[in-house]
């Protein structure tokens, strides 16, 4: 009986053997394969202004993908609205810029249905219309197209992330913060107690 | 007349004792095993036991979907009082937790533990080292910020560094669902579950490989109960007071493509591998800490120069890992990504 075991045991660890080995590459081409196609966005001028509609283009994307555009800030995330790529996996569509979103730096950002990040383009939010000789500087630059799809510029060094927390008004409660108080207390008095010694019997 | 010693026999118990067969905690320990460097270990559990008790509480919170996760956390700490308080507790109580593993593993390294037959206890130890890591690494991408996005993004990037063995943390490992919820599953259920696995076998080699504590006299277990009960009380004090009086922050939703952040102070000693060796340094620098745990009960197993040679390691690895941490939370950031 224990050379059967032993045997067994033997041939149990070889087949797993086996299958870590076939399984690993096999994960990782399935992996290759379930890839999205990395697209680009493409935009006429990488500045924008609050309240107006601006005509935004894609391509390479997957073919009558669903797509969903946001601006992403520091402010968070604002969505533009929906777009379906064509069978060769392009768009082109007008969206409207929120009026109320805090100016600065923003990236224009595509997201596949299942939450995933597929194109982005670093853009300005702006008030106003620029200049026409702003515009016309930015205009002779490329179209805002994106060679990777995630490569990204700096933008103004006041508007990027930074690791400073968000203010944020904190939710208080006298009954809470009271209550975490006793619990303190009645902890430190009971730890205090039960660590002092016992005292020793006469 | 001085108190007699107490004895491993029988005592007297009262119904609910008989009941919940208390007398099982009655057997001999080392009368040694009643100071604070024998308590460390409870004491990391007790620090569990708080951050999973709190954790439940904010899984009713928080949301893990990638565009909502941030939102949910936001409206924890704007809108619930309680719930906002638990949190504070839940991240102070991750890093009781850490310190106090590390004090607990250096207690045990320092008076020889893991030598037989507690070589087995040791390495058990060592996976739940790595089982805590892990979960506070999960825990710091969930909120969507951009320290989360920063964490993030470094793991997929060591992902990519090993290969077939890294698949799993790319996003396209399962179109279906995206990386920080399969994180949030692996947060609240694979990790916990594999801690209570291994603290079990954890547990259980104590009790019958016995504490390694020199000394003769003996104390019964439940005499060791008291004054851990006291070191738990106030560690939850602790906890408490750092809860209520340092808050924890949210920063603003995370930029994917910057790195402005740096990794919460656990991670620190990576986050300066990273900084003298690129991102190899992910990998390197955890693969030279784990990998000489694991070897401590074999390179020491008797007396003698093994002995000498994997203390001094050991002692100068951990004074490393304390200046590492101390060097990366004042250097200036760096970029890793890319490196």
């Amino acid at each position: 009986m224990p050379l059967c075991k032993s045997w067994l045991s033997r041939a149990l660890a070889a087949s797993c053997l086996a299958a870590a080995i076939t399984a690993a590459p096999a994960a990782a081409i399935a992996a290759d394969a379930l890839r999205h196609p990395e697209g680009t966005l493409k935009l006429a001028e990488r500045q924008l202004v609050a309240g107006s509609t601006v005509p935004i283009g894609g391509e390479e994307f997957a073919e009558h993908g669903k797509l969903e555009l946001f601006l992403v800030g520091v402010a968070g995330r604002f969505s533009l609205g929906d777009v379906t790529a064509d069978s060769v996996g392009g768009f082109a569509k007008s969206f409207g810029i929120p009026t109320d979103l805090v100016l600065g730096a923003y990236r224009l950002v595509a997201i596949a249905t299942d939450g995933d990040e597929v194109a982005s383009l670093n853009v300005e939010l702006l008030a106003e219309a620029p200049s026409s000789d702003e515009g016309a500087g930015h205009a002779e630059d490329d179209s805002g197209h994106v060679e990777d799809g995630h490569a990204h510029d700096a933008g103004p060094a006041e508007d990027a992330p930074t690791d400073e927390p968000l203010i944020l008004e904190r939710a208080g409660s006298p009954w809470v913060r009271g209550g975490a108080v006793v619990g303190i207390i009645i902890a430190l008095v009971g730890g205090g107690l039960l660590l002092r010694k016992p005292q020793a019997t006469v | 007349m001085t108190t007699p010693p107490p004895t491993a026999g029988p005592t007297r118990h009262g119904p609910v004792a008989e009941r919940l067969a208390l007398h099982g905690l009655d057997y001999p320990v080392p009368a040694r095993a009643n100071r604070l460097d024998f308590m460390l270990g409870a004491l990391t559990l007790v620090s569990l036991t708080l951050l999973a008790v709190t954790g439940i509480v904010l899984t009713q919170y928080y949301n893990p979907a990638p565009l909502a996760a941030h939102g949910s956390v936001q409206y924890i700490i704007t809108n619930v009082p309680l719930v906002t308080f638990l949190r504070d507790v839940h991240v102070w109580s991750a890093s009781g937790a850490m310190v106090l593993v590390f004090a607990h593993l250096a207690a045990v390294f320092w008076r020889r533990g893991f030598r037989n037959p507690r070589e087995g206890l040791w390495w058990s130890g060592v996976l739940l080292l790595a089982l805590l890591f892990g979960l506070s690494f999960t825990g710091t991408v969930l909120t969507g910020d951009q320290e989360a996005v920063e964490a993030l993004a470094h793991a997929t990037a060591g992902a990519d560094l090993v290969g077939p063995l890294g698949v799993p943390l790319q996003e396209a490992f399962t179109p279906s669902t995206p990386l920080l919820t399969r994180l949030y599953g692996v947060h609240v259920s694979v990790l916990p579950l594999a801690l209570v696995l291994i603290l079990g076998l954890h547990l259980w080699l104590i009790r019958h490989l016995g504490v390694s504590a020199t000394g003769t006299e003996r104390a019964l277990f439940r005499s060791h109960l008291r004054p851990l009960g006291g070191f738990a009380l106030l560690l939850v004090a602790v906890v408490g007071i750092f809860a209520i009086a340092l808050p924890h922050g949210l920063l603003a939703p995370g930029v994917g493509g910057f790195e402005v952040t740096k990794p919460p102070w656990e991670f620190l000693w990576i986050y300066a591998a990273e900084n003298l060796l690129g991102m190899n340094g992910m990998l390197i620098a955890p693969a030279v800490l784990f990998g000489f745990l694991a070897i401590v009960p074999i390179s020491d197993r008797q007396p003698g120069r093994g002995a000498t040679v994997t203390r001094v390691l050991g002692v100068t690895l951990f004074a490393l890992l304390v200046v590492a941490i101390v060097y990366a939370a004042v250097a200036p950031g760096q970029t890793h990504l890319g490196m």
